[in-house]
């Protein structure tokens, strides 16, 4: 076997082992336990509550999770009916007792088997989590690889990466002996072979070389200057064989001038002539040369699969690499072309304007499908569809970060789905742009004022005559007229410690940092219908639900994201976690609280205190 | 980003931005200095100054083409847009941008 037919072979195989993962489909499995367990958790409730609840459970909802003679249950009912609801004098017989006793102990038996069933079945969908982006990322490396060896116009050497990514089939033990002593055999044919054609010698380049080559092309100081400051990843990466190669073609279609400069080395580090000409030639039949796509190297790199690429980008690996003098590298690998079109079909039947052939509008078109979807769904939920048309919105923040936890405070300090101001809605923005420093600064003055005076404040008009943002208003003008200076971290810093508490400190609600763990691992975007019959959520719903508003409560005069609350409480109740602490910490999550807000809100929260229930 | 000196930015400005916008965006900016530069001059020559808070508010500008901004701007030419876009950077809401 050759090289490229060795390492062809094992990207096979990992990808069959990748799809034998089902990470999705186990996901699906534990959604639907997941709801199991809130239906029993809703049974066993009502049940304990008061045993009469029985005669408004049917006999498929428990059957449906313990073994019960449907005769057992329909004399019961018989008889909770008769006593409770036509006041007959009839009791349950010690038997019947019995019967309900066992059918309680059994359902709360069902729970923790299926709670246990979750957490394995989790655990397991997190190993093969980590399996697959590992399966991912060497299936990355080798079709690099592959791409290298299979190109008749790479001259380069095989290189200490390409043995680092050898090594996935040398340390395979599943690999054959054979097939590995193949591999080392064909390794020493490929280099001694590309030695002999005598193109290229392994070594970092020279990086006055690499400038006098495009220098020879033409390139002026300022690309030179460029090359310098990109110096360290160049002359690690660079093959000036195939660069030239590549100056060569490029100019040969005039079209050299066109590429932007960052764009152009990455092209000549990450690419080669075959992939550049199979790219131009597919794109001029299509008359689809639009000049952006010049600027856009990872256009003219070799794509990698969709769902390797997409994951891989949002690792954290990946991130980091713009740091460590790879960021040509990551430039290059951003988004195939490909999916960028399947971006701006499905955002443009959104109605949105987006458009590669205009350059409107790029950066969400450069965004992972995955994270549209997803703001998309979250963006529904906040409702933000039903205040403003889609097409209205800019395009961009369908690419923002944690949308849902930025909506909740931007609920909670009153910029959206307020009676009194919806900001939000009118500036989307705001979303991604509000530092979290200036959260924490309107979430104390609204505190502090009366409603119509906070949003004098930050909304007064004198910062406009100043030309600032309203964040930038608020960093500076607000803050300072408060006595607070938010100018550095460390000012920031102390500004937090002295005005506000950690409540995801354990000392405040026992079990919290373990709960946030576990919302910022699952991420949820919604909530299980069935988690408005909890108990508990009734609760808040009947005391605190502020009228025709789906997004609010009010306990005293803080408001509280209510999907917030539903969003974690499900998550948390999916888990089996049920108890008070789940609910405070859901209530309390992402605010900043003084201790007597926090004190106010974990008291009327458990149905006592001033704005309790129960007192 | 060294470049966005020239437009009157303190690094203790340009420490702001990276700060405030996220890698891909700073990749951008770094990479592409001169279309970048050629929207901050458009935005310069019609008057908004605001550089500093645009860059950290709507970094997605700058991935766009200058002319397709300017296009998108000019199109509402007849309202008072620009002057709310003087104001605030965050008015590029209103126009979908």
């Amino acid at each position: 076997m050759t090289l490229a037919e060795i390492i062809k072979t094992k990207v096979d195989d990992l990808y069959k082992m990748y799809n034998n993962l089902n990470v999705e489909d186990n996901k699906k499995k534990i959604e639907t336990l997941k709801e199991d367990i809130n239906k029993l958790t809703t049974l066993i409730e009502t049940l304990s509550k008061d045993i009469k609840n029985l005669k408004d459970i049917s006999y498929q909802d428990i059957s449906k999770y313990i073994s019960i003679k449907e005769e057992d249950l329909k004399n019961i009912n018989l008889v909770l009916k008769a006593k409770y609801e036509f006041n007959l004098s009839v009791d349950l017989t010690s038997t019947q007792l019995e019967i309900i006793k066992k059918i309680l102990e059994e359902l709360v038996e069902k729970k923790k088997s299926l709670v246990e069933t979750v957490t394995k079945e989790e655990e397991q969908v997190n190993k093969n989590k980590e399996k697959a982006s590992s399966i991912e990322e060497n299936i990355l490396n080798l079709e690099y690889l592959y791409e290298k060896v299979n190109n008749p116009d790479d001259y380069s050497l095989l290189n200490l990466e390409d043995f680092k990514t050898l090594s996935i089939i040398i340390e395979d033990k599943d690999t054959p002996s054979k097939v590995k002593i193949d591999l080392l055999s064909s390794v020493i044919d490929y280099n001694e072979n590309i030695e002999k054609q005598n193109k290229k010698i392994l070594s970092t380049t020279d990086i006055e070389e690499v400038k006098e080559c495009f220098r020879n092309f033409g390139f002026k100081e300022d690309m030179l200057k460029f090359i310098d400051r990109n110096k360290e990843e160049i002359s690690r990466n660079i093959d000036l064989s195939n660069t030239r190669e590549i100056l060569t073609y490029l100019s040969s279609k005039k079209i050299l001038d066109k590429f932007s400069k960052g764009a152009l080395l990455a092209i000549v580090l990450y690419s080669n002539v075959s992939t550049i000409s199979k790219r131009y030639e597919d794109l001029k039949a299509r008359k689809a040369l639009f000049t952006p796509l010049f600027e856009m190297p990872s256009i003219w790199v070799n794509n990698l699969p969709k769902k390797v690429r997409v994951r891989h980008k949002s690792s954290s690996k990946k991130k980091n690499e713009s740091n460590n003098n790879n960021r040509l590298r990551v430039y290059a690998s951003k988004i195939s072309y490909e999916e960028m079109l399947s971006n701006e079909q499905y955002l443009t039947s959104m109605g949105l304007n987006v458009s590669i052939s205009n350059k409107t509008n790029i950066k969400v078109l450069e965004t992972p499908r995955e994270k549209i979807d997803e703001n998309l769904n979250t963006y529904k939920l906040y409702g933000f569809f039903e205040a403003r048309a889609k097409s209205t919105l800019p395009p961009s923040i369908f690419s923002f970060t944690k949308v849902a936890d930025k909506c909740d405070k931007l609920i909670e300090v009153g910029l959206l789905h307020n009676a009194n101001n919806n900001y939000t809605i009118t500036f989307p923005t705001i979303i991604n742009a509000m530092r979290e420093e200036n959260f924490a600064l309107l979430y104390k003055l609204k505190r502090e004022n009366s409603i119509d005076n906070y949003y004098n404040l930050i909304f007064s008009q004198y910062y406009k005559r100043n030309i600032q943002s309203l964040n930038s208003c608020l960093t500076t003008k607000c803050s300072k007229k408060f006595g607070y200076n938010l100018g550095t971290p460390e000012e920031i810093n102390t500004f937090k410690q002295e005005h506000f508490i950690d409540q995801m400190d354990d000392r405040y609600i026992p079990n919290a940092s373990r709960y946030e763990e576990i919302i910022t691992r699952e991420n949820p975007i919604n909530y299980q219908d069935d988690i408005l019959i909890d108990e508990k959520i009734k609760n808040l719903e009947e005391h605190y639900r502020v009228d025709n508003n789906p997004y609010q409560y009010k306990i005293g005069n803080e408001i509280i994201s209510r999907l917030k609350v539903l969003r974690c409480y499900s998550t948390l109740k999916a888990k089996g976690i049920t108890d008070d602490n789940a609910l405070l910490y859901s209530v309390t999550r992402g605010m900043y609280l003084d201790e007597e807000t926090f004190n106010m809100l974990k008291t009327s929260v458990k149905g006592r205190g001033e704005y309790g229930w129960s007192i | 980003m060294e470049y966005l000196t020239k437009y009157n930015l303190t690094t203790e400005d340009i420490r702001d931005i990276t700060s405030s916008i996220d890698e891909d965006d700073k990749l951008e900016l770094d990479l592409n200095e001169e279309r970048v530069s050629s929207i901050i001059d458009y935005f310069l020559l019609i008057g908004i100054t605001n550089i500093k808070d645009i860059i950290i508010m709507k970094p997605n500008l700058f991935y766009d083409d200058v002319n397709s901004i300017k296009e998108r701007i000019e199109k509402y030419s007849n309202t008072n847009i620009l002057e709310l876009l003087k104001e605030d950077p965050i008015n590029f809401d209103l126009i979908g941008m």
